[in-house]
């Protein structure tokens, strides 16, 4: 967290507040990465303050940790961000755990940060692809719930993909 | 509810979009019943289609020597003519209609399972063409009920270092003669390329025609190869088009009784019928391209329907209410350029595309084959 004594006008500073009382300073270039955040700043306009009553501060961090990489990148306007974009996002989703992916998901998509949802949904979508039934179950702890039949009818129906 | 139950149903399905892949997503329905209610309503869908079985069909029949017999009306065409037949040859029979035959995975069966499906793309496991040694040919075209436009790009080879010089010395800017020369050498050759990827995208056109009758809400549809030789692409107004088409091709030979004569002239061949077109050929023997790389014998070739030749199209006058004059020719130039750039994109294909459209074009005319 930069602070700015400089006087540098452009640079508003948002406050914005989780769920469990966590608050963080951020550049208002950097928070209106965030769709829902844009429409608050656009709306309300001169609130410095955001409560943001459905993220809890955790979340809220990584979040606005990706949104500030992103920014910074894109500051210095050269060709090679999308390359470091890229391989930064690839750190960034690498390892973590499954419980934090989906509230990050969550807390991203409830803020509005399309790309950062797509690049977590393009993470989980890649723990699916190509994998068998069981694996899936495995993979993201799925009991099966169907009744007895069900599983069978929808083999029997595609046995091609099944093979 | 913990783990990936605590998603909302809207996240899951943008979860399964990403995936894509149609064949992980019907074994997603089988995994529990709340995948089983959302797989099927993922909208934008890969199909790769794996397996390819040969096809038994009699597609390269001369059935249309008629047609073309009475057609001719240029030396060049009845030069083309000659090689078409060979070409029906040359173009390895498409894959997809033996699936349109093997009931189980016709692509329009395997998608029938899934009915909000905007973003479609189907991938072949190989292109059709069969080249010279060293030859590199891409193709990406449009289409609507037939040929909207197609952009073709090809290489004799690609070298990574200096290719010898051959013994005629290539033209020099402004010698207008020797560039005519260079552009009659391999001329043959080019002109195979271009018919062979028009047969292949008409082919791979007639292809789709039943997944877009089926598929209503389809938005946008792909069908490539992995080897990344030829794209064919219908935009939504194309599949409208298309749908409208075959309605009223479907009623007219209901009520005269007759199956297999069609107007479009598709009856025996699997394949849509090409339009009289007028194809912007582009020819460099030798482009030096980024990091050293030659390509030699490069070739740009883009083909549009004739003016005129796109018949029961009359009300789309703005389009094609063109009358040749300079102004025309100069847009059809820049349409070109656009046509190209979006085909080829960026990188060393992209290059050369950008490299051959500052050269001199020239134009050729063909019948609808």
């Amino acid at each position: 967290m930069s602070s700015s004594s400089t006087t540098t006008t452009t640079t508003r500073l948002l406050m914005l507040k989780a769920s469990d009382g966590v608050t963080f300073e951020v550049e208002e270039a950097v928070a209106t990465k965030l769709g829902a955040i844009n429409n608050m700043v656009e709306e309300e306009g001169s609130e410095d303050l955001i409560c943001l009553p459905n993220v809890n501060g955790k979340f809220l961090g990584m979040v606005l940790e990706w949104c500030k990489k992103h920014a910074n990148n894109n500051t210095n306007s050269d060709k090679g961000n999308d390359e470091v974009n890229k391989w930064w996002d690839k750190e960034f989703v690498m390892d973590l755990d499954q419980n934090t992916l989906y509230h990050l998901l969550m807390a991203a998509d409830y803020l509005s940060g399309t790309e950062l949802v797509d690049l977590l949904t393009e993470k989980v979508a890649s723990m699916i692809r190509g994998k068998k039934v069981e694996e899936i179950r495995e993979t993201f702890k799925i009991k099966s719930d169907f009744l007895p039949g069900q599983e069978e009818e929808i083999r029997k129906k595609n046995s091609w993909a099944f093979e | 509810m913990d783990g990936f139950d605590q998603l909302p149903d809207a996240l899951i399905l943008q979860i399964f979009n990403s995936v894509s892949d149609i064949k992980t997503l019907i074994r997603c329905r089988a995994v529990s019943r709340r995948f089983n209610s959302l797989a099927p309503q993922t909208d934008s869908l890969q199909l790769r289609v794996d397996r390819v079985i040969s096809s038994d069909s009699g597609c390269c029949g001369g059935a249309d020597d008629d047609d073309y017999a009475s057609s001719s009306d240029s030396l060049l065409l009845v030069f083309f003519k000659s090689i078409i037949k060979s070409l029906h040859e040359l173009v390895s029979p498409s894959p997809l209609p033996a699936l349109r035959q093997s009931q189980s995975n016709s692509p329009c069966r395997i998608l029938r399972g899934f009915d909000r499906v905007r973003d479609l793309e189907i991938e072949l496991p190989s292109g059709d063409l069969r080249l010279e040694k060293g030859a590199v040919v891409k193709w990406r075209a449009e289409f609507g009920r037939s040929l909207r436009s197609c952009a073709i790009l090809g290489f004799r080879a690609i070298r990574y270092s200096a290719p010898p010089q051959l013994p005629v010395a290539g033209a020099e800017p402004g010698d207008e003669l020797g560039e005519a020369a260079d552009f009659a050498r391999g001329l043959k050759s080019r002109v195979v390329w271009t018919i062979s990827a028009l047969i292949a995208a008409s082919a791979r056109h007639y292809l789709l025609k039943e997944v877009v009758r089926e598929q209503r809400e389809l938005e946008r549809l792909v069908l490539r190869d992995r080897d990344g030789e030829g794209t064919v692409v219908m935009d939504k107004a194309g599949m409208a088009e298309l749908r409208a088409a075959s309605a009223a091709a479907a009623h007219v030979s209901q009520e005269e009784e007759e199956d297999e004569d069609e107007d479009e002239g598709e009856g025996s061949r699997n394949r849509t019928r090409v339009p009289s077109v007028r194809m912007r050929m582009r020819h460099a023997p030798r482009l030096e391209l980024n990091d050293g790389v030659w390509a030699e014998g490069a070739t740009l070739v883009v083909v549009r329907p004739s003016l005129g030749a796109r018949d029961g199209d009359e009300s789309s006058g703005t389009q094609l209410g063109r009358a040749g004059g300079r102004d025309d020719v100069a847009e059809e130039l820049s349409e070109d350029a656009e046509l190209a750039t979006a085909a080829f994109g960026e990188g060393l294909y992209g290059e050369a595309v950008q490299a051959l459209l500052k050269g001199r074009s020239y134009i050729l005319e063909m019948n609808s084959f």
